[in-house]
């Protein structure tokens, strides 16, 4: 066994969690900061630990609510946005908080306004348990989740949490990362 | 057939008749020694064992450690951590597995590595909140993990990475749904299937065939549901046929896995759903045909023409059972063609575990035909007794059949 070959995969395995490292920390370094309102509930990862789950309300939106420049007729979303595509979500400054305000595959329907990456996951005339007109899409982001120390995480959900807000950074790709969750006394 | 490629029964065979033959002067001591360096002991131990069930458990804390994400230790002080424990695993692998030959502990340590490895990228995903369902993150480790089961052909290690692999399939199958899932057939024909040939394992090769069975389970059972058992039963056939083509360590392994997922999928799904996805079905027949025609021109597969015909034959009965309204009579008799097929095959050629199977498969076929036809016309405490009779009776015949069987191997070995 050379020895050489051996620490080049041992070296090949460090540079890919270097490389891990560095992606993630990058939108934190130079992602701008938006606050998002959520709704928590608290499941367990067999690997990464405790984690709240953030059901964004930026996640569902109602198409007759948002600009949507790559879809003419809304009758046709769910064979437009079809589960797993990816979308750019344009973001407002509504109050304290940042309000889904356009939606397109397209980036450069976004033009030089702070946008977020999703994919999508359904289409449904559903929103807050009644049927609806209009179709609402459904996105993640890819930070639908927050770990948090071991028995913390049912404190999230056994308090009301309703209207809990996640500082996140968005980089200039629409890119997210978690930076933290905002107490409500905040 | 190569001299490591044996089974640790038929080694420990080889080992004792060398001995015999030294003890009786049939060979010198010196011819002795060359023979058996060719057999090298690949005994079962369990103190082999024991240091590898230690590195999975000591494995498994440091996930559950790094997973509980105490507060106490800052992010910097944890990245720092796993870093220096994964390069220190792999820096004492190397000098026990190779520079000091102490086999047990560097192979530990080197299958240690691999799960620190998957908890070093649970570990990051932790701190930059990634999300908890990741099947990327597995495929990651499985590569990882991969790529040094390549590199120094270590058992555990290969075997670790496959069961992650498959591991990823089940988390990417519950997600996406797509009808030919290529990465995971990529990996698993170019890496995954040679690694387990390579390093001689029959629980890895195992572990590829399961994956592969799983696989298609997941892609065709969340576009074509109605397909699955044609394809299982079309991917049982294919097994068995490798398994009977070739002499090497893993015919038997390749055998009787087929004969177990086509024959059991027979006995389970006798339902006539095919015609709801007519198309698909003649555009797979005509795929299978193909395959089939194949196998019967490759001189690799000409001593076994007659048998890839009659599989071929079996398979297709079972298609039209299942595509158009006939007779349910009709999948016993396929049943009982592929059975006592597999028993005289077994019977003529010496091969216990064909033997074995086709008279439990037997047992179980005339139990499913007395509990489909008998319960309708008899009374429900006659028809328990009956069956009871008719089991026990039929368990003490197919038993003398077999040890006749045996006993005339025995025989005529001698």
């Amino acid at each position: 066994m050379n020895k050489r070959t051996f620490y080049s995969v041992v070296l090949m395995q460090a540079l890919f969690l270097v490389g891990m490292i560095l992606v993630n920390q990058s939108i934190l370094w130079c992602g701008r900061e938006v606050i998002l309102e959520t709704e928590p509930i608290d499941p367990y990862s067999l690997f990464s630990g405790e984690y709240v789950s953030l059901n964004y309300k930026a996640a569902h939106i109602p198409l007759d609510k948002v600009q949507h420049p790559d879809l003419n007729d809304t009758n046709k979303a769910a064979e437009h946005y079809v589960h797993g595509s990816k979308v750019f979500v344009q973001l407002e400054k509504q109050g304290d908080e940042w309000q889904a305000v356009k939606i397109s595959k397209q980036r450069k329907d976004m033009g030089n306004n702070l946008y977020m990456t999703a994919r999508v996951d359904w289409i449904r005339y559903w929103s807050e348990g009644k049927k609806t007109e209009v179709p609402h899409i459904w996105v993640h982001y890819g930070i639908e989740s927050y770990y948090t120390p071991e028995g913390t995480a049912r404190n999230y959900e056994r308090i009301n949490m309703q209207g809990l807000k996640v500082k996140i950074a968005v980089d200039s790709w629409g890119r997210s990362k978690i930076i933290e969750l905002i107490p409500l006394d905040r | 057939m190569t001299a490591g490629g044996i089974n640790i029964s038929q080694n420990s065979w080889v080992r004792k008749e060398i001995e015999l033959w030294q003890s009786e002067g049939l060979i010198s001591s010196e011819q002795a020694q060359l023979l058996s360096s060719r057999y090298p002991d690949r005994e079962f131990r369990t103190v082999n064992i024991l240091p590898m069930l230690g590195a999975i458990l000591l494995g498994v804390g440091i996930i559950l450690f790094f997973a509980a994400n105490w507060p106490l230790i800052p992010v910097t002080a944890k990245l720092i951590l796993i870093l220096s424990v994964l390069f220190t695993c792999h820096y004492f692998a190397y000098k026990y597995r190779y520079e000091k030959d102490q086999l047990w502990l560097g192979n530990s340590l080197l299958l240690l590595g691999g799960i620190l490895f998957g908890a070093a990228i649970f570990l990051i995903a932790q701190i930059y909140h990634i999300n908890a369902y990741y099947p990327n993150g597995i495929l990651f480790w499985a590569l990882g993990v991969l790529l040094m089961a390549w590199v120094t052909g270590e058992r555990s290690v290969t075997i670790l990475s496959i069961l992650l692999l498959l591991a990823w399939t089940i988390s990417d199958g519950s997600e996406t749904h797509p009808l030919i899932p290529w990465l995971h057939l990529l990996i698993m024909f170019l890496l995954a299937f040679p690694l387990a040939y390579r390093v001689h394992s029959a629980i890895a090769v195992f572990l590829c065939q399961l994956w592969l069975i799983i696989l298609l389970l997941i892609s065709v059972g969340s576009n074509y549901e109605h397909m699955i058992p044609l394809i299982i039963t079309f991917l049982g056939s294919a097994f068995y046929l490798r398994g009977r083509q070739g002499e090497d360590s893993y015919s038997m392994l390749y055998m009787a896995m087929g004969m177990i997922m086509a024959l059991t999928t027979m006995l389970i799904v006798t339902n006539e759903d095919l015609f709801y996805v007519l198309t698909p079905t003649i555009v797979f027949l005509g795929a299978m045909l193909v395959g089939f025609i194949m196998l019967l021109l490759l001189p690799a597969y000409r001593h076994i023409r007659l048998e890839i015909a009659a599989v071929g034959l079996i398979n297709l009965m079972y298609i039209i059972y299942l595509t158009i309204s006939v007779p349910h009579l009709l999948i016993y008799f396929v049943l009982f063609t592929a059975i006592i097929a597999i028993i005289f095959g077994g019977a003529g050629q010496q091969n216990p575990i064909m033997l074995n199977l086709g008279l439990a498969f037997f047992y179980v076929t005339v139990l499913r035909g007395y509990f489909d036809y008998a319960s309708r016309y008899m009374d429900r405490s006659l028809f328990f007794m009956t069956g009871g009779i008719i089991l026990l009776l039929m368990g003490w015949w197919l038993n003398q059949q077999r040890n006749k069987i045996v006993s005339a191997w025995r025989e005529e070995n001698e």
